[in-house]
């Protein structure tokens, strides 16, 4: 019954509902009311005059009602014929143009000078002006893979006007820079191949695109799936290929900076990745990389191997601060190709890529000092600070601030990159619950044990289980005195921090001695979970000895713990000099959390800002690549209640470029801060390999769609065995016998 | 005035009469009513006829029997003073089953009977002697004519005690009254006739040979002429075991055709047979038969 019905249960609960009229009928018979009646004889004379008649007229009333009900069942069941099945009712016959345009970055891709979205334009346009006038009564929804909630057109009927309208639509299109998938805009049109609005019968699915393997995966799944299921739904499923074989393309994949933080005044090192997703190697890349003011920078990568991807290194120094006030951002730009680069790239957007490099005045670091004193140089954090931010007119790049273990309870830790404990006494709940919130989020901490250290009180808190785990604070080792020491042996030389300690240099950091030290124990707790991606990187007295150095995770933070003190009580690290400033500062290096990436958005996801109320209005401005710009308001957080962040939100992020978002302070006079983020496409999207044609038509074929080139005539339904929808006919027909059941049952009261 | 033409109206309302149980109070209601709404005098009519001699019967006043007679014959007569008693009315009134159809408590029997008592209080007031006869399958009891005052009283009595109860069979009753009823006189029949018409017409004609003068009051309730019922309807049988289920809406017609039938062929019974007949319908008011009666009388006389 399926194959003359949408709904063929609809149907049977209608012929189930005939008997509706049939029980009221009978349940009439059985609601009576009792009369004494004295005339009978004349009662039973009429009664033998009428009997036949009655029950002759009855029987046709109910026979209508009967009619009527299984109408009403089979109109709501939504009957259908074949198209070959139906002649006459072929008139009826209307259907739905279902278009979807893959309008992703590849489509962009050029072949003869014309581009796969040219085609498709023209191919659409074609379409537009036949089906009006040959078909004016069929309907057309278009949708874009970048916005398939957004409907070019919904089921419009395609009259001269609306026609025009669509054709102008039409002209205006292009790829849009939005990162989607083929697969979820698919899933989108199911929802609207489910949906009760618009459900016709005779509903085909054209689907233009160029066939990328990114979009159509062949090693199967998802968009074929998808594609499947909305063909079954379908009377017609195209998928229509305005791609070109054309695969050769360079991309910059990314821009990779070395750095953590990007320093004003000190230079940043810059990978810039490129990768051939062509089929030939390609020689003399040159690639270039500048603000827009002022002449690039250029490299050339000499051969990048098809499928593979070259690397150009660059070194970029940012301006210095210029006095008071926040520093500027910078808006780096990188561009592939010179003028004699003969490599033909069939996609011309992905030549290029921004990046937005939010330059600081250094990686922020908070020193908590546990043994401060009046006299300054007997601080734990004396040598500490001076090795972090060293007088002379070159940056280290480090903004230092210290305090003592009762400020730590009120400082602000989310502006610090890196937090250091120096030698404190104990952390009691509130102050460690604070540390452990703020490393579990990414934070970098440096503990270092010294003679302050309460062994037990760290071991429940800090080293707990729960807490960095896996490590237990045993005991004093070492001699006070000073007449006996060890000298460290590096295990870890791999260690990103040890950059500098490898080969000869090895010996600046043994030969420093070690007279006192807590002995740390590594316990092997936790280990069900997977290995602790722990790291030893220093040893006391031998490879087998006690551990100096460990770091070790902690949520998506990590912890260095120096199981000695970082001022002169207990070694001679301080005393050393270089060993000691470059050990520092490349353990705060990288212990700090990169923020060097914030500004990186995928064009179509929003930008998001995060600031303090009290500092900032809450209106700010984003100018847009083009230079427009607009006002933006902010809205508090979730947490709104217990503090004071609010949360700017921007998602018209649909070209690539550079977005600036300025903040202005609150106070008077403040000048405005800015903060600079970078839209590029998805690079993917420059990867347009595709499958060849007969292995994607086979595909294609099983998913029950059909492949075909844009010249195929597609728009007939001739051969397609359309279905044809006669509830019309069916609703005219139940009109026809509701009157003549109403004129009839009138007539028959009337005449009795 | 107005008050006056008012007030009867009230009166002779069936709906109002209803509510008066006691019979006779009811009758001289009606009767007064009538009588105030009456404008030519009702004494016209009944008192004229001459009666001469009839023999005694029990019942008869003793002081009106004509000794010289009985010294000649050596039988008692009756002397009837012009001035007294000259028309002998029997009223004859139908306590079948099918007489107990009516709504809301008001049946035909109620009607019959306070038509019956209304006329017997109009002709008592003319000094007529009347008599009473009830039916149903056999003469149930019978009220030998007299003119004493109390003799309505007496009627509405014997009506008031009645009951409906049994099934009818005119025609062999109308033979057995026929028979009683030798004096010639005016028989007043209030019935609904449900029976066959030639056995009705039989019926009547065996009071005309003996040359009654037959008066009818056919009564019948509105439902059983206008057939009014619309819902589903189980109709059961008052004087037989007939049954029948139907939708009325659906043997209206045909049931008004039957009965339209029915009427005129009574009519032209009666009319044949020189019977005054008289369509009672429980519905109207009972003054208003009576008078239309009475109108209609007059006229026959008048020519007569």
């Amino acid at each position: 019954m399926s194959s003359f019905f949408f709904h063929p249960g609809l149907f049977v609960a209608g012929l189930i509902a005939v008997a509706v009229p049939i029980l009221i009928h009978l349940l009439n018979r059985r609601r009576f009311r009792r009369v004494d009646w004295a005339p009978m004889d004349f009662l039973l004379k009429a009664q033998q005059i009428n009997r036949r008649r009655i029950k002759f007229e009855d029987f046709l009333l109910l026979l209508l009602r009967c009619l009527a009900v299984a109408l009403i069942g089979m109109l709501v069941a939504r009957p259908f014929l074949a198209n070959d099945k139906s002649g006459a009712l072929r008139q009826l016959a209307r259907s739905e143009r279902v278009i979807v345009i893959d309008d992703s970055a590849s489509m962009n891709a050029q072949s003869g000078g014309v581009s796969s979205m040219v085609k498709a334009k023209d191919l659409l346009r074609s379409w537009i002006a036949q089906l009006s006038s040959e078909q004016p009564n069929d309907t057309v929804t278009i949708a874009l893979t970048s916005a398939p909630d957004k409907l070019l057109a919904n089921g419009v009927p395609l009259s001269e006007n609306a026609a025009a309208d669509l054709l102008e639509e039409v002209e205006n299109l292009s790829t849009s820079d939005i990162s989607q998938s083929m697969e979820s805009a698919l899933g989108k049109m199911e929802r609207l191949f489910s949906g009760e609005g618009g459900s016709q019968a005779n509903r085909v699915l054209y689907v233009l695109t160029d066939l990328r393997e990114r979009d159509w995966p062949t090693s199967g799944g998802g968009t074929f799936d998808v594609l499947s299921r909305l063909a079954s739904k379908a009377a017609g499923c195209y998928v229509v290929d305005v791609g070109s074989e054309e695969t050769e393309n360079l991309v910059i994949e990314s821009i990779a900076p070395r750095e953590k933080a990007f320093v004003s005044g000190a230079p940043a090192e810059f990978d810039v990745i490129v990768r051939n997703f062509g089929r030939r190697p390609a020689t003399g890349v040159t690639v270039r990389l500048g603000t827009d003011e002022g002449l690039p920078v250029e490299r050339t990568i000499d051969r990048i191997e098809p499928g593979q991807s070259g690397v150009a290194g660059f070194v970029y120094t940012f301006g210095a601060a210029d006095g008071e006030g926040a520093v500027e951002p910078v808006a780096l730009t990188a561009k592939l190709g010179g003028d004699s680069d003969d490599f033909a790239d069939a996609l011309p957007s992905d030549n290029e890529r921004f990046f937005a490099a939010n330059v600081s005045e250094g990686l922020r670091v908070l020193l908590v000092d546990g043994d401060i004193t009046a006299k300054a140089e007997n601080s734990e954090s004396f040598f500490l600070r001076k090795a972090l931010s060293p007088r002379g007119a070159l940056k280290s790049g480090f903004v230092v601030t210290v305090i003592d273990e009762a400020a730590l309870a009120t400082e602000d830790l989310s502006a610090q990159d890196v937090v250091v404990l120096a030698n404190v006494f104990r952390l009691d709940e509130e102050r460690r619950s604070k540390i452990e919130a703020w490393t579990r989020d990414g934070g970098g901490l440096m503990v270092s044990l010294g003679d302050h250290v309460d062994d037990a009180v760290y071991n429940e808190s800090l080293f707990a289980e729960g807490g960095v785990g896996g490590m237990k604070i045993v005991g004093v080792q070492g001699d006070p005195s000073e007449e006996e020491w060890l000298q460290p042996v590096i295990t870890d030389e791999a260690h990103p921090a040890f950059r500098f300690f490898t080969g000869e240099n090895r010996r600046w950091l043994e030969r420093i001695k070690f007279f006192q030290w807590w002995k740390l124990e590594i316990t092997e707790q936790g280990e069900e979970e997977g290995p602790v991606d722990r790291r030893v990187l220093a040893r006391l007295g031998g490879s087998e000895g006690d551990p100096l150095l460990v770091d070790a995770p902690w949520g998506e933070g990590r912890v260095m713990t120096v199981a000695s003190a970082l001022d002169l009580d207990w070694n001679t690290w301080a005393q050393e000099g270089v060993p000691y400033v470059i050990a520092m500062q490349e353990i705060c290096r990288y212990l700090a959390r990169s923020n060097v990436l914030e500004g990186e958005v995928v064009a179509g996801d929003s930008l998001k800002v995060s600031f303090d109320i009290a500092r900032y209005r809450m209106d700010a401005e984003v100018v847009m690549p083009g230079g427009q710009t607009e006002t933006l308001r902010a809205a508090p957080s979730a947490e709104a209640s217990r503090t004071s962040e609010w949360w700017l939100d921007f998602g018209r992020t649909n070209s690539r470029g550079h977005y600036r978002v300025e903040l202005t302070p609150s106070g008077a006079g403040g000048a405005k801060e800015a903060r600079l983020f970078s839209v590029n496409a998805d690079e993917s999207e420059g990867n347009l390999f595709r499958e060849d044609v007969e292995r994607m038509d086979a595909l294609l074929e099983t998913s029950g769609a059909k492949l075909v080139t844009a010249e195929e005539k597609v728009l007939s339904l001739g051969g397609m065995g359309a279905k044809v929808e006669f509830w019309r006919a069916v609703l005219y027909l139940l009109i026809a016998v509701l009157c003549v059941e109403m004129c009839f049952a009138w007539w028959i009261g009337k005449r009795r | 005035m107005l008050a006056t033409e008012d007030a009867p109206k009230n009166y002779l309302d069936p709906r109002v009469l209803e509510h008066i149980k006691r019979l006779d109070l009811r009758a001289r209601r009606v009767v007064e009513g009538f009588i105030t709404g009456q404008h030519r005098s009702p004494y016209n009519g009944f008192a004229i006829e001459f009666a001469g001699h009839r023999e005694y019967v029990p019942g008869d006043e003793i002081k009106h029997i004509d000794w010289k007679v009985w010294s000649k014959t050596d039988r008692l007569y009756i002397k009837e003073y012009e001035t007294e008693t000259n028309l002998k009315a029997t009223l004859i009134v139908d306590c079948s089953k099918s007489m107990k159809y009516g709504r809301e408590g008001w049946t035909k029997f109620d009607y019959a009977s306070t038509a019956a008592a209304s006329l017997a209080h109009l002709l008592q007031h003319q000094q007529d002697s009347i008599g009473l006869v009830t039916f149903d399958a056999k003469v149930k009891d019978v009220l030998p004519a007299s003119s004493r005052m109390i003799q309505v009283k007496e009627i509405a009595h014997t009506l008031e005690s009645t009951e409906p109860d049994s099934g009818t069979d005119v025609e062999k009753v109308f033979l057995e009254l026929a028979a009683q009823v030798r004096q010639r006189g005016i028989v007043a029949i209030f019935s609904d006739l449900l029976a066959e018409t030639n056995v009705i017409r039989n019926a009547l004609e065996r009071f005309r040979v003996r040359g009654h003068e037959v008066i009818v009051f056919h009564v019948l309730d509105d439902d059983e002429i206008d057939f009014p019922f619309d819902e589903h309807t189980r109709f059961v049988g008052l004087e037989g075991p007939d049954i029948v289920q139907t939708d009325p809406r659906a043997l209206r017609n045909a049931y008004v055709e039957v009965v339209e039938e029915y009427l005129k062929e009574v009519r032209k019974a009666a009319s044949s047979l020189g019977v005054d007949y008289t369509l009672a319908r429980t519905s109207e008011p009972l003054d208003a038969v009576l008078s239309r009666y009475l109108a209609w009388r007059n006229i026959g006389r008048r020519r007569g």
